[in-house]
This record gives structure tokens, C-alpha cells and sequence, in this order.
């Protein structure tokens, strides 16, 4: 799913009652995972409020909703303050770089895997000229330790094989572009996967 | 029986003879659906709800009750809450635990010997009644089926 897609959706309790709506994504951009949400009030007036919801908090996130046991597990969003600059919106415009020095595109979203935690599995990027299908957007997988340099997002050259137009189809990718550098490095130790921030 | 056949039913008191009011709501508790008691409206007096043990019927052409005593107002703030228009079901949305939307209800369907919860119905599906895990001023929450991955 996209992450850009979580901004607004309802927060809801197993009672049925509204607790607030998702404001920001927050990601850890190094361990390539959702950590938690920024809450705003649902409604026209009074929006801002300063709590959070930490993923580990969350009891499903579903189509509609995302659900919580009760308002009670919000926490302070300092929590996720130290972070701040890891939300989505960071993320957004990033330029992605192949390993090989090629520009794919820039980033107009984050495609998420929830399960017990909501990987980042890929982005959604506006292609640049070097692919066949210039300004079309893209989706394109990235491996599980993503090397981050200021804006620029670093994956290996492979990734741009397995670019794939649809979101149904976009797991197959992920998978099939993991397999392939798990055979090309199965230690994980290329360099391409282990630059610092 | 459904939520929307019985709205405005008459009910009447059986000692007096006479009209004690008409049905205008649910009170609705969850885990599993049932009615609590029912919402009045054109009631003589301070009372407008009647507890689902103190009716006599919930008939066919009216809602029997032995006398119009038994109609009162809401016993603390948890009931007035539970009563409050804020919970009436037809209209609400409906979601499942895990977040996944079933539409919004438009009717509901119980045993009027009862008062139990057979089913809820929305524009989408139809949920049995003891799914209901939740009610809330938002939405009304069902247990769902395991997921899949």
C-alpha cells in the first residue's frame, strides 16, 4: 500500500469511537520501517494536537481505519520528534540513484508491506528520461537496508530491472528483486547496501 | 423484526388501556447485540426509556407494557450515554476490527420476543448480530474473519 494514502484515515478504538486521524507518516529510514503516526483532530478547527501513535500500538490497519484498543496508548509525539525528519514528506522529491550512478527518478511516495511491521518495500517514483517510460510514475523495489545520502536515495542498479507500473503486481517484484540479490550476495556485504548516513 | 418497521410503533399500556408513547429508538449494547431497551418519544411525563425487561410484547401492531410507571428517564450517565441518538445504529458506519469498512447500516434486523441482535444490515452485507463487538459515536465495530497474509 502507499503510505502517502495513511494521511487523513480515521483512528478508531474497538469501542467504535473516533481517537483522531493520521497527520504524518513517520518512517526509520534505517531499518526501512513505519515506526509511527502523528495524530491531528479530526474536523476543520483545532486540528494540531501533540501526541502520537507508535506502530507497535497499532492493532490493525485496515482499508478504512486505523485501529487501536483505546485512546490510552497514545504517547507524547516527542517520541517520534527525534525523527521528525524521517517523515514521508522528507522522503518525497528524494532523487534515486542507481549504485551505477543513474538517475531513475524522484520520489512521489513510500509503498509499504504491513505485516507485524510495515516495511518499506519500495517507492513510487515520477521516472526520469533514463527510463523507457520518462515522467510515468513507477514503482520500484528497494532492498531491505537502504543506503540514505541527504536526498538521494541509493539502490542497487538490479532495482531498475524489476520497475513495475502496478501495485497488485508490485509484491511478485519485490520478492523476485530480493531473490536475485540474495544470489548475487548472499553475505549481504556489497557495498552499495552499507553506506552511512 | 426490523429496526425501521418498528420505528413510531405505538405502545400502550395495558392497565390504563392507553397510549404511553411510541417507539423512537434502540438502546443497543454489544458483545453480543442486544436491545436494552427502547427509546420513547410523545411520552406523558419525564420518562422515555423502557427497560427491554418491562415491556410485556413487542407485537406485530404495538408494544405492550403493564403500566405507564415503567417508562422513566435514563438511570445514570452511562445509560442516558447508551441511549443517546449519538448510538443509533441505522445510519452508522460499520467496520470490522481489523479496519476494513462494510458499508454504512440501514437497517437492523432482532427477535422481538427476545430483544437479541439477529442481524445487522448495511448497504453492503449482512453481519450477524453476535459479531457486534463495539459501538461507539463514530462507528459500529464487528468481529472479523482471520486474515489472510
Amino acid at each position: 500500500m502507499r503510505a502517502g494514502d495513511l494521511t487523513t484515515r480515521p483512528v478508531v478504538t474497538l469501542d467504535g469511537d473516533l481517537a483522531g486521524e493520521v497527520k504524518d507518516v513517520v518512517f526509520d529510514r534505517g531499518a526501512g520501517r513505519l515506526e509511527g503516526f502523528t495524530l491531528n483532530n479530526h474536523g476543520l478547527f483545532s486540528r494540531s494536537r501533540h501526541d502520537a501513535l507508535l506502530w507497535a500500538d497499532v492493532y490493525s490497519l485496515g482499508a478504512d481505519a486505523v485501529m487501536i484498543r483505546s485512546a490510552e496508548v497514545f504517547v507524547p509525539d516527542d517520541r517520534l520528534a527525534s525523527r521528525r525528519e524521517q517523515r514521508a514528506a522528507n522522503v518525497l522529491a528524494d532523487q534515486v540513484l542507481t549504485d551505477g550512478g543513474v538517475h531513475l527518478g524522484t520520489v512521489v511516495d513510500v509503498i509499504l508491506e504491513v505485516g507485524a511491521e510495515a516495511d518499506v518495500v519500495g517507492y513510487e517514483i515520477e521516472a526520469s528520461e533514463n527510463l523507457s517510460n520518462a515522467g510515468v510514475r513507477m514503482l520500484i523495489p528497494v532492498p531491505a537496508a537502504l543506503s540514505i545520502s541527504g536526498e538521494k536515495l541509493i539502490v542497487p542498479a538490479s532495482a531498475a530491472e524489476f520497475v513495475s507500473s502496478d501495485l497488485a503486481g508490485f509484491g511478485a517484484a519485490v520478492e523476485a528483486f530480493r531473490e536475485k540479490l540474495a544470489v548475487a550476495d548472499p553475505a549481504g556485504t556489497a557495498a552499495s547496501a552499507r553506506k552511512e548516513i | 423484526m426490523r429496526f425501521r418497521e418498528a420505528h413510531h410503533k405505538q405502545v400502550v399500556a395495558t392497565s390504563t388501556a392507553t397510549k404511553a408513547g411510541r417507539v423512537e429508538g434502540f438502546v443497543v449494547t454489544a458483545r453480543p447485540g442486544w436491545i436494552s431497551a427502547l427509546r420513547l418519544g410523545k411520552v406523558d411525563g419525564d420518562g422515555s426509556l423502557l427497560g427491554w425487561s418491562d415491556l410485556k410484547a413487542f407485537g406485530h401492531d404495538a408494544v405492550t407494557v403493564e403500566s405507564p410507571d415503567a417508562i422513566r428517564p435514563p438511570r445514570d450517565a452511562d445509560e442516558a450515554r447508551l441511549a443517546s441518538k449519538d448510538l443509533d445504529l441505522v445510519g452508522k458506519p460499520a467496520l470490522d476490527e481489523y479496519g476494513d469498512g462494510l458499508g454504512r447500516i440501514t437497517d437492523v434486523d432482532f427477535d422481538p420476543a427476545s430483544g437479541e441482535i439477529l442481524a445487522v444490515i448495511t448497504d453492503r452485507e449482512e453481519i450477524r448480530g453476535a459479531a457486534l463487538v463495539g459501538l461507539g459515536g463514530y462507528a459500529a465495530i464487528f468481529a472479523g474473519e482471520r486474515r489472510v497474509g
